[in-house]
């Protein structure tokens, strides 16, 4: 098997155990360590296809940002108790049998498309992403199309996220103005 | 010439092991160098001796002591087998873990940083120093002849950022030490971490757009050639000569990033005991410190790259030295290659000094002085210096 394939499936294998990870911990700050790994497993499956840029803010902006926001939060909220988790414990057997449909109808069509061309494997190791480098994932190539094709989904999703934070302001504040300080 | 090692030429593998052996053991020695330095520098600054006590016996009744040097051994030896103190920890894997997450990224950022220039195999064996081995110098010479490899372990075309990706993971280091020790002075310490190296990185950062909207690239590689070549003819095109004044916004920027005095407030001893690392010992406790070790010559090595050319000797091209008046000394390959390790070597000693100079020259803040140093004062002027750098090269400067 061809290196580069290999690590591409072990990232891909990571990037599975760590929502496993994600979903089994009973802590959740175990939960986020689960999420971090699924992140940095996808840094590394983007590294692999050769965009270099996108992985790279994957882990500055994921991994780097988020991911210690999130912690920042558990840490300080310091959840010791587990009395939640029994609360949301009856919807288990609710949950189960989707998650179980969804996971079905993924392996199924998981094994038809592996099933249907031969040479599957080959195939992704021709790819052109996997040929290229610069031209492909590098800086440049990266800021070109984010400047000329993608200007306006980009700018677009950073109005959405500035309508987010907007929102967020305003409910607090409604918080701090209705109850008094809870 | 066609042998294959898991699909990558064999000679292609054994240089690139060796150069990545050889930086990472360079990486790992400093952390011992400058554990040694800091000792004997503080004792001078101190009025005293500093570590002058262990010594391996020599024959004779006397003993090798290496002005103190040998004391890094004695603390090892000490480290590794005292008592391992466990606290009643939240969480013993995440208590663990936290280690891995301080030490590796502390190491592995030196990855795309470039060493010395484009070495050629062949040649580089007919230097003095590479000639007297037997058989290679011949071997190379008829099979490889046009072998060229560069001394940095991978060529990334982020490498920059790659950088500052490693440097944003090895906060979780301090987050889940100070998390899970279970113990209020490392919860502070943890906190304090964690919010100062979000708030430096971003004046930090800010700080290198400049740079790297000057030479166009962010890639290491490409940024130490450009630093090569000469403005008016003489003068290198250092990133100290173009953004000098990036240069004290980075370096104050990193130092605190560093978690360093005056901004060690997550490991104040007279307030917090040692921050996020009070429930480390024994060996643990040294992993700590040695990241720490490790970061200060980091942070050097980012200095003398991104502002003092790099490698790079002024006037010193692959064939010798083209002085500005028109002169031409030549030097040979092998001692080129010497040269640009040399230079790139002495400026980091150099920086490493100068930053363990600062720690007993600064008196420590206080945590909003820190904060408003970071986000009032570092961050405007990182974006004002950006202003005025892109307003110049659009006026058609540098």
């Amino acid at each position: 098997m061809d290196f580069n394939i290999f690590m591409y499936l072990t990232y891909g294998v990571l990037a599975i155990v760590g929502a496993l990870g994600l979903l089994i911990a009973k802590h959740p700050l175990r939960g986020a360590m689960g999420l971090l790994v699924t992140m940095l497993a996808l840094a590394g499956m983007y590294a692999q296809l050769h965009a270099h840029t996108i992985a790279v803010f994957q882990v500055i902006i994921y991994a780097g940002a988020i991911m210690v926001l999130i912690i920042y939060f558990i840490m300080l909220l310091d959840i010791q108790s587990q009395d939640y988790i029994k609360r949301f414990a009856p919807l288990f057997w609710l949950g189960a049998p989707v998650v179980a449909v969804i996971v079905g109808i993924f392996l199924y069509k998981l094994m038809q498309i592996l099933g249907s061309s031969a040479g599957v494997m080959s195939r992704l190791s021709n790819a052109p992403a996997l040929q290229s480098s610069e031209s492909y994932g590098g800086m440049k190539a990266f800021s070109t199309s984010l400047l000329t094709t993608y200007t306006f989904a980009f700018e677009y999703v950073s109005t959405l996220l500035f309508a987010a934070i907007v929102a967020v302001i305003a409910i607090v504040q409604l918080d701090w103005k209705g109850q008094g300080h809870a | 010439m066609e042998s294959t090692f898991f699909g990558i030429n064999t000679v292609t593998f054994i240089t690139n092991l060796v150069i990545a052996g050889g930086i990472f053991g360079f990486m790992f020695t400093m952390g011992a160098v400058m554990s040694w330095s800091e000792r004997k520098q503080s004792a001078q600054l101190q009025d005293r001796i500093g570590a002058n006590r262990a010594g391996i016996p020599l024959p004779g009744g006397k003993s090798l002591k290496v002005w103190g040097f040998i004391n890094n051994i004695a603390d090892a030896i000490k480290c590794l087998v005292k008592e391992d103190f466990k606290p009643r920890a939240y969480d013993l894997f995440m208590y663990n873990l936290a280690i891995f997450f301080a030490f590796i990224p502390a190491v592995i950022s030196v990855a795309v940083i470039p060493f010395a220039g484009e070495v050629h195999l062949a040649e580089l064996f007919q230097s003095w120093y590479l000639k007297w081995i037997p058989g290679l110098p011949e071997y190379f010479a008829t099979n490889l002849p046009n072998y060229v490899f560069r001394v940095q372990v991978a060529n990334l075309n982020v490498g920059l950022l790659f950088v500052f990706a490693v440097g944003s993971i090895s906060v979780f280091g301090a987050i889940l030490a100070g998390w899970s020790s279970n113990n209020k002075f490392s919860m502070m310490g943890a906190l304090r971490a964690c919010s100062q190296m979000i708030s430096y990185e971003v004046a930090m950062g800010l700080a290198l757009l400049g740079i790297i909207f000057i030479y166009q690239t962010v890639d290491v590689w490409s940024l130490v050639q450009g630093q090569r070549e000469l403005a008016f003819g003489w003068l290198p095109k250092w990133g100290i000569v173009l953004q000098p004044f990036a240069f004290f916004l980075f370096i104050a920027s990193a130092v605190a990033e560093n978690k360093r005095m005056p901004f060690d407030l997550p490991e104040a001893e007279s307030e917090i005991i040692s921050g996020y690392y009070t429930e480390y010992s024994a060996f643990k406790m040294l992993m700590f410190m040695f990241a720490e070790f490790i970061e200060i010559c980091f942070v050097a090595i980012m200095i003398t790259t991104l502002f003092f050319g790099g490698y790079s000797v002024p006037y010193l091209m692959a064939d010798g030295f083209h002085w500005p008046w028109g002169a031409f000394t030549a030097v040979s390959h092998g001692n080129v290659v010497l040269l640009e390790l040399g230079s790139f070597l002495t400026k980091v000693f150099f920086f490493c000094f100068l930053l363990q100079q600062a720690r007993w020259s600064l008196p420590r803040f206080r945590y909003d002085q820190l904060m408003r140093l970071g986000w009032k004062y570092l961050l405007p002027l990182a974006l004002l210096n950006l202003v005025v750098t892109v307003i110049i090269v659009a006026l058609g400067g540098f």
